[in-house]
């Protein structure tokens, strides 16, 4: 029942998102516009359409990567936007914009690098990695990131600084068909993480049972962590940094799915939020752009305390 | 044999746990692990469960070194209910003992009328069958750790390793527990780890006791539970003495 709900609220949420904007259109209107998208469509089909997919996929994305940090961590804070892997691919991005690379791989890059030092600092030399001590060191390592690229972006002219401070809280303006691509390779990379639930599920039997079942543990750890830290570098890459998602996605996603970690759910969660925020950025204040993230921002903050609470509640 | 150990040394962060072990195992009924805290136990019984990979010397189950095996065919051949179990949030008794069929379903698909059949047999064996529906955290202790045991049974394996069962249980729920696993040493291999002699010696067949990390005794359950092989188990003297129908009881000397 639940699963079904967030589905179909992802799709009105996207019906939404098309229909606003500086004009909007009424469903008739869109039903032609997207029937039409050499005439009457153009509008949509150039600028609507391709934002709100890349939108999608990146709130997937972030959503994905969110549940498998939060789940192999056991710890509801442990989001990629936490652990510094964020931070660490928008500083990726932005020196590859300053070198005049590719910001996708400057993401990766940096991506990876946030992961192979937030596990090289939790690492303990008997226990291995605690993730207690991912949290805390990943909290010190995006801190340090979110410094370096403000000095990177110090470096900048006028006209890019303005530019990647607002890529850095987090906006889809300006995207088109050209990042809709790029997203798509991301699908194909978020389909490892789509299949992992099973797995996801034995872990919080704990980590013997779950491998007195046959399951994998260490081999799972290490695969998903990188794929997760690479499809959220790349959500990066897509969208910015975008604030709450992947922290958000997880507890709203276990909410619709019973309790259980599920990947369907917390991929539909952060879809359905990044588009509910970008519908707000466009119908809110049309000309004033204000970055997709500040509305991540303003909503994340409260449904995490709700979410929060009601599973403390049980 | 269903388990060959041989000169199984393991160690832990640097810290030398079992040295050198040396023992077969032979098939059916109960076997209990004793000895003191620190003394290997668990340790013993994740080597067996084949989670720790032998330092050197190797672990056979029915002749194959389970360092080889596949972790889902080891899975299907040896279970083990470890203490550090837990039930995740929003589980039905139900749910959490179809967890156990995890090695045997296929990848990425749902449980077969096969999987769902064991399930409903490992309820019924543990007798659940009516709390089936009903959620984990509402269990009583005793149901709850009976609950446990339906999840290992559930994975169909001709082996059970259990790391102390009856802890945290009444004298009720132990006696139940233990009817219970003494039913399942008649069709299985199992082996666990117990604190309670009194328990030990009317559950096991057979009983196998550590100290330091060495094998201070291995036989018969009334020739391991004597005043020598307790004494040298424990560190401490024992007043042993046995029922009308032979079955030994043993107590510190002096309590």
């Amino acid at each position: 029942m639940r699963p079904v709900a967030l589905i179909l609220l992802t799709i009105l949420l996207a019906g939404l998102s098309l229909s606003a904007g500086r004009t909007w259109l009424a469903p008739p209107d869109l039903v032609q516009a997207l029937l039409d998208p050499e005439g009457a469509g153009r509008m949509v089909w150039n600028l609507r359409l391709p934002r709100l997919l890349v939108g999608l996929i990146a709130g997937a994305g972030f959503g994905l990567a969110g549940l498998v940090f939060q789940t192999l961590l056991k710890n509801p804070l442990a989001s990629p936007d936490v652990i510094g892997v964020t931070q660490g691919a928008a500083c990726g991005a932005v020196a590859a914009l300053l070198l005049g690379a590719p910001a996708m791989l400057g993401a990766w890059g940096g991506g990876l690098a946030a992961v192979a030092i937030v596990g090289w600092l939790a690492a303990h030399p008997r226990r291995g990695i605690e993730p207690r001590a991912v949290v805390l060191q990943g909290l010190a390592l995006a801190i340090f990131a979110g410094a370096a690229t403000e000095a990177l972006i110090l470096r900048m002219g006028d006209g890019t600084a303005g530019m990647a401070i607002t890529w850095l809280s987090g906006t889809l303006n300006g995207v088109g068909w050209p990042e809709v691509a790029r997203g798509a390779w991301l699908l194909l990379l978020m389909l490892p993480l789509l299949l992992a639930g099973r797995a996801l599920d034995r872990l919080e039997l704990g980590e013997d049972l779950a491998r007195a079942l046959g399951v994998r543990v260490a081999l799972l750890r290490a695969g998903l962590g990188l794929v997760a830290a690479i499809v959220a570098a790349g959500a990066v890459a897509l969208c910015g940094p975008m604030a709450f998602v992947a922290l958000v996605a997880e507890p709203v996603g276990r909410l619709m799915s019973y309790g259980r970690p599920s990947p369907v759910a917390a991929m539909l969660a952060g879809a359905a939020f990044v588009t509910l925020a970008d519908t707000l950025a466009r119908a809110i204040a049309p000309a004033a752009l204000l970055p997709t993230g500040l509305y991540t921002a303003l909503i994340g903050a409260p449904v995490l305390i709700l979410a929060v609470r009601r599973m403390a509640r049980g | 044999m269903p388990f060959d150990i041989r000169t199984l040394t393991i160690s832990l962060g640097g810290a030398r746990i079992l040295h050198g072990l040396d023992f077969s195992l032979p098939k059916g009924g109960i076997t209990g692990i004793i000895g003191a805290n620190g003394s290997g136990k668990t340790t013993l019984l994740r080597a067996l469960a084949g989670l720790l990979p032998p330092e050197s010397g190797q672990v056979l189950h029915d002749s194959e070194e389970i360092a080889r095996m596949p972790a889902r065919l080891r899975a299907r051949r040896i279970a083990m209910l470890p203490q550090s179990a837990q039930a995740p949030p929003g589980l039905s008794v139900r749910q959490l003992v179809a967890r156990g069929r995890t090695p045997w379903l296929r990848p990425f698909l749902p449980m077969t009328p096969a999987d769902r059949a064991a399930v409903g047999r490992a309820l019924q064996a543990v007798g659940l069958s009516d709390l089936a529906d009903r959620q984990v955290d509402s269990l009583s202790g005793g149901q709850r750790q009976r609950a446990w045991i339906a999840l290992v049974l559930a994975q169909e394996s001709g082996t059970i390793l259990l790391d102390e069962p009856l802890n945290f249980l009444d004298l009720p729920h132990q006696a139940e527990l233990v009817a219970l696993l003494k039913r399942l040493g008649e069709s299985r291999n199992v082996i666990m780890i117990l604190h309670d002699l009194t328990i030990a010696a009317r559950v096991c067949d057979r009983m196998l006791a550590l100290r330091n990390g060495r094998l201070t005794a291995f036989g018969p359950t009334a020739q391991v539970l004597a005043q020598d092989p307790l004494r040298e188990t424990f560190g401490i003297a024992f007043d042993c003495t046995a029922l009308p129908d032979g079955r030994p009881v043993v107590l510190p000397a002096g309590l």
